[in-house]
Parts: structure tokens; sequence; C-alpha cells
């Protein structure tokens, strides 16, 4: 009875995977219908750029990329008119804009190659080191996150699939290479998480770069008067809290700190 | 007898380190002021320390004859000089004498002094020390023993002559002839120039102490003061690495004449002379600091320097060798020669070796200088800075330039190498990305972020639940789990080598032992699975093995058989059964 209700459980879960894993959304994504504005702005911005104007083409991108946001369009986009920009950027002499964007635009799509080919030479162009260190953290940290929060829940539910199958076959036929596989399953189960792990815990935080080339001083309070409380160099990625006008709050380390809001960029696209 | 040979070994190697550890340490120095002196002349034992030890002398050696006074220090000196790199290198010396009282004229012999250095005991100097008191050692008449002036004071690194002249009556008949020079090789921060001594009319002489023999030169006959003398002459030329003051203690000249005949195997009686030469010093200043340039690379002294080259007339891609030789008075072997590649005059040149041949009359380099560019017409001068000690500052020497032809061969193309490495090409950003259609645009939504978590954990609960159900039962992977598991397949097997009834039959009981986990012998004769303890088949499944064990029986014991081996029933029976869960 208790193996029925077990192999009940296990097949359920299969069931409910299936399930989930049918393209339910699919109608939600963009069709081959007629462009949206957003589409028409951007390639707008294309046309602007071959012709020269670039700030045209700035203000035809950044247009676009709020008209996809208003419209929901996919993050594949919104990565690709952030692209846009940070080539613009890069083109009128702001490498520390055109990192903002090439960053921003990653974490919308991580493996966007020409974007991560890009920012590695804007970073280099506004005197800024590696994307990610070299520790294995930071390497497992840049592995995650070259998926996508999708990618990252279909990820997890593969790693939960795995580990039910070679769960079902040690439970039936018990011998030593079923269960080696379910521990191999059961070891890599961290890995599959990870990037799943990450994203949830950025769900919901709103990252902004430090655009200063000379860095930025933390204040205690959002006056220029204030106490200095620290500093933050270019480049560095912190999470906003609050805003007044001309200041904004961001948590660095566990506190709260406010920055002059023009040193920083948001990220979020 | 073996024994013996390892006795033996195993003495010589524990005396070896300790003939080793005899050896005077590094930067101690023990010697006599003086190996001879006339009775009544004060001598001393002089021991010097370099560097800041602690020193502890023990129990002074006791000689008869000779009396000793306690250990006293009489002087310490401290220097600062610099290396050729600028570096400064800090020294201090400590010295100490032990003032010795002959009380009559003979031959003695003082034992090493025992002193502690650093805490370690050790013995100097390494043999024992010889010290001769005569009457009187006044110049003989029949003596000649001078020095050649010497400069009161050089430069560290600027060299210097010492020149002795020695010789004797020339109607006096030689037994012996020895030089006493106490200083002799025991002079610290001070480096021997070797001097080629010509060949012709070179002798040896004997320098005490050690007796170590030094090469000599005979010089033409000399007259003094009315008497004619054979002359000697020891030369050596010698650099002070440091600053500080180098001491030439007084030497001796001994000439022993020849006053009796000798025998077949004895030796004529001889009368001994003495000839000394007062104590004496040189003060070695420190290079000056001040106006030093930064390419300076130790050469001291007065130096010139030439230049050569064996072919002025070339094609690109050859190779120039310019010899550049650098001669005069000065520490000539001691110096960093230039080093062309840092120069900015030698840009149109790569520097493909440098040979550097060092003799104390010359320094000879010759670099190999390939030219760059068939505009260049020249090589030019090649600079080295001198500390010049004639007028105490700091002066470039340099070559004159010469002038070279380079021809541009055909298919040579600017510089004969090529580019040293191959020219990255610069990295360009990459353009924009234009919207291309909507098709790949990025993955679709995602199942959620709870779900994968939902699913592994619901997948570890199920795995947990089925996995004790199924071992309430058993072990799945038990031996009786596996045969019955395999029950079918091993029956597939046996029946398709199944020669007649009785293998059909066999193999149907060795199916049904397996699934049930009894004997096969168990199942022989039996025609009900349900007496045989298997309660929870069909009816029909029943009726079927009764049927097929019917079959087999009257196969096999009443020839009614259908002429086959039965094995197509009995293999459709056990696919039954194991639906059934039999």
């Amino acid at each position: 009875m208790a193996a029925a209700r077990g192999a009940l459980l296990l097949a359920a879960m299969l069931v409910v995977s299936l399930l989930a894993a049918s393209p339910s959304g699919a109608q939600d994504l963009p069709g081959a219908a007629a462009a949206s504005p957003a589409e028409s702005g951007a390639d707008r911005g294309s046309v602007l750029w071959r012709s020269g104007d670039q700030e045209g083409a700035v203000a035809g991108w950044a247009a676009a990329l709020e008209q996809a946001r208003a419209d929901g369009a996919p993050p594949a986009e919104r990565a690709r008119i952030a692209y846009n920009l940070g080539v613009t950027e890069a083109a009128r002499g702001e490498p520390m804009r055109s990192v903002a964007w090439f960053e921003a635009a990653l974490r919308a799509a991580p493996r966007l190659e020409d974007a991560n080919f890009n920012l590695g030479l804007a970073r280099a162009d506004a005197g800024l080191g590696p994307r990610s260190g070299d520790g294995l953290v930071e390497s497992l940290e840049a592995l995650a996150r070259t998926t996508t929060p999708a990618e990252a829940e279909w990820l997890a539910v593969l790693g939960a699939l795995l580990f039910a199958g070679l769960g079902l076959l040690e439970a039936l036929r018990g011998g030593s290479w079923p269960r080696r596989l379910l521990l191999a399953a059961a070891l890599v189960q961290p890995f599959l998480f990870a990037p799943l792990v990450l994203h949830v815990s950025e769900r919901g935080s709103e990252p902004f770069m430090v655009i200063d080339p000379a860095g930025v001083q933390l204040r205690a309070a959002p006056e220029d008067g204030a106490e200095r409380v620290g500093s933050l160099k270019a480049g560095a990625v912190v999470n906003y809290l609050d805003e007044l006008p001309g200041w904004t709050k961001v948590r660095v380390g566990g506190e709260a700190r406010w920055v002059p809001s023009e040193a920083l960029f948001g990220l979020r696209l | 007898m073996n024994r013996w040979i390892l006795i033996i070994l195993l003495v010589a190697a524990t005396a070896a380190p300790l003939r080793a550890s005899q050896a005077t340490p590094e930067g101690l120095q023990v010697a006599l002021s003086s190996a001879l002196v006339k009775l009544g002349e004060p001598v001393g034992i002089i021991v010097r320390v370099e560097g800041d030890r602690r020193v502890r002398f023990g129990p002074l050696p006791k000689v008869s004859g000779l009396s000793f006074s306690k250990v006293t220090q009489t002087g310490r000196q401290s220097s600062v000089s610099y290396d050729a790199r600028g570096r400064p290198v800090v020294e201090q010396r400590t010295t100490f004498e032990v003032r010795v009282q002959p009380g009559e004229v003979g031959k003695y012999s003082i034992p090493p002094l025992s002193i502690e250095l650093d805490g370690q005991p050790v013995q100097a100097p390494a043999e024992a020390m010889t010290l001769e008191v005569v009457q009187d050692i006044a110049a003989s008449q029949l003596l000649l023993f001078e020095r050649e002036d010497l400069p009161a004071t050089v430069y560290e690194g600027q060299p210097y002559t010492l020149e002795l002249r020695f010789g004797w009556d020339v109607t006096r008949k030689l037994a012996d002839a020895e030089l006493q020079l106490p200083w002799w090789e025991r002079q610290e921060g001070v480096i021997e120039v070797t001097s080629p001594v010509s060949q012709t009319g070179t002798y040896e002489i004997p320098i005490r102490p050690g007796r170590r023999a030094a090469a000599i030169e005979k010089l033409p006959s000399l007259e003094r003061g009315g008497r004619r003398f054979d002359v000697y002459r020891l030369r050596r030329r010698f650099v002070a690495t440091r600053p500080g003051t180098v001491e030439f203690g007084r030497s001796l000249f001994k000439f022993s004449e020849l006053v009796g005949r000798g025998g077949v195997f004895s030796r004529g009686a001889s009368r001994d002379f003495y000839a000394p030469i007062d104590p004496f010093e040189i003060e070695v200043l420190p290079v000056p600091e001040e106006g030093r340039p930064v390419e300076w690379s130790g050469a001291v002294g007065e130096i010139e320097a030439t230049r050569s080259v064996p072919r002025r007339d070339i094609d690109l891609g050859d190779a120039i060798e310019l010899e550049v030789r650098w001669f005069g008075e000065g520490n000539l072997e001691f110096f960093d020669p230039p080093d062309l590649s840092r120069l900015p005059a030698f840009d149109q040149f790569r520097v493909l070796g440098v040979e550097d041949r060092k003799s104390p009359d010359d320094r000879v380099v010759t670099y190999d200088l390939v030219p760059l560019d068939p505009a260049v017409k020249e090589v030019p001068g090649v600079p080295l800075s001198v500390f010049d000690t004639g007028s105490g500052r700091f002066i470039t020497t340099s070559t004159e330039p010469i002038e070279i032809r380079v021809t541009a061969t055909a298919g040579a193309d600017g510089d004969p190498f090529g580019p040293t490495e191959e020219a990255e090409p610069p990295l360009v950003m990459r353009d924009i990305q234009p919207r291309q259609g909507s098709a790949g645009e990025g993955p679709g939504p995602g199942p959620g972020p709870l779900l994968g978590g939902l699913m592994l954990a619901a997948a570890i609960a199920g795995w947990a639940t089925l996995r004790g159900a199924v071992r309430r039962r058993g072990d799945p992977a038990g031996v009786r789990a596996r045969q019955r598991r395999a029950a079918l397949s091993s029956l597939r097997r046996e029946l398709r080598t199944a020669r007649g009834p009785e293998d059909s039959a066999a193999a149907l009981e060795r199916f049904l032992a397996r699934r049930s986990g009894s004997s096969p012998e168990f199942w022989i004769g039996r025609s009900s699975l349900s007496a045989a303890g298997a309660t929870d088949v069909s009816p029909e499944l029943e009726q079927r093995f009764a049927a097929l064990r019917g079959e087999l029986d009257r196969a096999l014991f009443g020839g009614e058989g259908s002429g086959g081996s039965g094995s197509d029933g009995v293999l459709v029976f056990a696919q039954e059964a194991v639906k059934e869960g039999l």
C-alpha cells in the first residue's frame, strides 16, 4: 500500500512537471504580427545610428526601451535595445554609461554574446577590471548568471526529475549502482538549483551601478555635508532602497547609505 | 681483517670533518705583526674580526721563552661604501692585539689562539705562527731592499701597483733568500689584479708567513754606494674594493750568505742578513655620490676608449662587429660595459650578441650590431661613465662614431627582422543589433520558481515512501528477488535449448521455483498452483497450468505428445503467470 502511495506520488510529480512544461505561455510571446511601438522606436534608433546621428539614436532607443517596458516586451528585446544604447554610449565617449548598458543587457539576456564581448572592451576603456573575479565562488556565480530566470526554473525541474527517476530505480531495484547514481543526483542538486536560488534572491531588488569614474562617497544622510561613511568605486553594483530628490538610498554591506543619484545607473530593464 | 679496514675508514671519515673545521672562519684574521724582530722590539698577535660579532678569547697559549700580555682592543672601524649598482655596503672591523715579549734570541712556534666567535669556538690561525727573534736586524750594507712610492690615497676601485726591489752584493754567494711580508695576501677588501710577469728572467722567492712562492723578475744589476747589487723585483697590482685603510706591516728581506763549503750530503754554513722596509699604509676613499650619473657602472680610473669595425659596407641584415677597447689606469676588469640596447643612440640597431674579454691591460667588448634600416649611416659612439681619479669627478669617455654604409638588398623591406610579433588587430566593439523579427527572441516563461523545489521535495518523499514499502517485502537487490525478476528471461533461454518435453518440464519447474522462492523439486508432479501455495492466481491460470502439466506428463510418460517439446505452451503460461504476479 505504501509502495503504491510512493509510486503515485512520483507519478503525480512527473505529470505535474509535464503539464508545467507545456508551452502555456507561448501565446503571450510576440508573434510575427506587425511591429509594436517599441520595435518601431528601436528601428528608428537603428536608422539614426546608421545616419551618424548618435544623439538621435540614443533618444530613439531610450524611448523604445521605455515603450518595451510598458508593453512588457520579452527580456531579449529589452536587452537588445540596451545593447544598442551601450554601443552608442561607447561611440560617444561615455565608457561608464556604456558599461552600465551592457551590464543591464546581460542581466536581461545573460548569453547575449555581443554584449559580453563589448562589455569587456568597455570595462577596459573605463579602466575597470574584469567583470567577475577568478575565485571559485565568483566563477560559480558567473556561471549561474548565464541563465535567465526561466532557464533557472527549468533547470531546477530537471534536477527534481533526475532525482525522481533515479529514486524510482533505487527504490524498486536496490543495489549499489542505483544507489550510487541516486547519490550523484543528490550531489548535483545544489548546482542545478543554484541559478534558481540566485535569481530568487535577486527578485524584487533594483540593482544600480556606480558610473562616476571617480567613484562616490557614501553619506549617512541625503546631504552634501552629511557624515561620510564609506565610498564605492566606479562599476560597483548596489541595491536600491529608496530615493529623495537628487539622492538615492542604497544598501551597502547590509547598511543603508545615501549616494548622489547622478552617480548611479539602474540596471533593471 | 675486514673489521680493521672498516675502523680505518671510519676514523678517516670522522677525521675529515675535523680537519675541515680547523680552517679559519671567514671574517677572522689572526697573524703576528712581524715574523722576525730584534730582541726587545715590540711584536704582537693582531686579531681582526669583520662585522658586528661577539668575540671572546680563551686562555692564551704558553710558549717557553715568550710572555703574552692581556688581549686589548686596539680599534673599531666602520665604513660605508657603495657597490656598482649604488647599494650601500656597511662594513665593520674590530682589531685586538696580544703583545708578545720574547725573552731571548731564537725561533718560536706560537700555537693557534682559542677564540669564541658568536658562541662558536675556533682555533686561529689554522697553523702555528712562527716568530724569529734575532740579536740584530739592522740593514746590512750588503743588501738592498726598497719600494716604489705608492699614492697616499686611492679611490675604491682604483688600481695601484706595489713594487718591491731587493738584492744583494754581487760578491756574496746566495745560500737562501726570502721575503717576510706579514700583510701578504691578508689584506681585507683588496683584490689582486693579475699582472703578467715576463717569462724571461723569472724566478720565485718564498714569502713568509707560509713560504708560499711568488714570481719575481730579475732586473739589471744596480750600483748603490759604490757596491754593485744583483736586483730582483716583486711587482703586483691591486684594487681596493672598499673604503678604509690598507696597511702594510714591516716587510723584511732575509738573505742567507753561504760562508762554508758543504759536503755531498750536508749544506754549508750560512750567515743571515736582514733588510727592512718600515710599515706604511694607503687610505682608500669612497667614490663620491655627488654627481654620480645613473649610468655609472663602476668604472674608476683614467680610462680611454677606442673602437674598430672590420667591415663598414654591409647589406641590410648583416651584422657589424663593433669592437670597443678600454685601456688605461683603471679597474678595467671590474666595471659593467655599456648595454647598447638601452641606449637611445642605438635604437636603429639590434644587439645580437656581446663578447667580453678582460685583461689587466685592457677590456675589449665586441658587440654584434645589426642595423635595422638602410638609412643608418654611422655607428654612434659608445659612452662609458667613469669616475676620473685624476680630477676626482665623473666624466664620460666615448668612442668616435664610425661611418658605415647599409645597402638594402632585393626583397629587403625595412626592418630585416620584420615585426617582432604578429601584430594583433585592434579589438573593435561589435555593432548594434537591428531588430530581426520575433523568431527566437528568447525562451518562454519558466514553470515558476516553486515548482522545482516542490518537485524535489515530492521526489524525496516519494522515494523514501516507496523504498520503505519495497524493503518491507524484502531486499529488492537480494538473490531471491533478482532470481524472481530474471525467471522469465531464464526460462526463455532454457526453452531455446530444450530437446524434448523432459527439458521443457524441468524448465517450467525451475521457473516456478524462481518465482515462488521454492526449490525446483517442490514442483515436480504438482498440477495445482494454489495447492503449492500460490493463492493469488486466477482460476483461468490455474486451469491453464493443470492443462499444461497434463500435456507435459502425457508427452513424457504416455508418448502422446504433439511431437514437439511443448516449449511454446510453457512460455505462454509463464508470461501470463508473471502478469498475474505469481
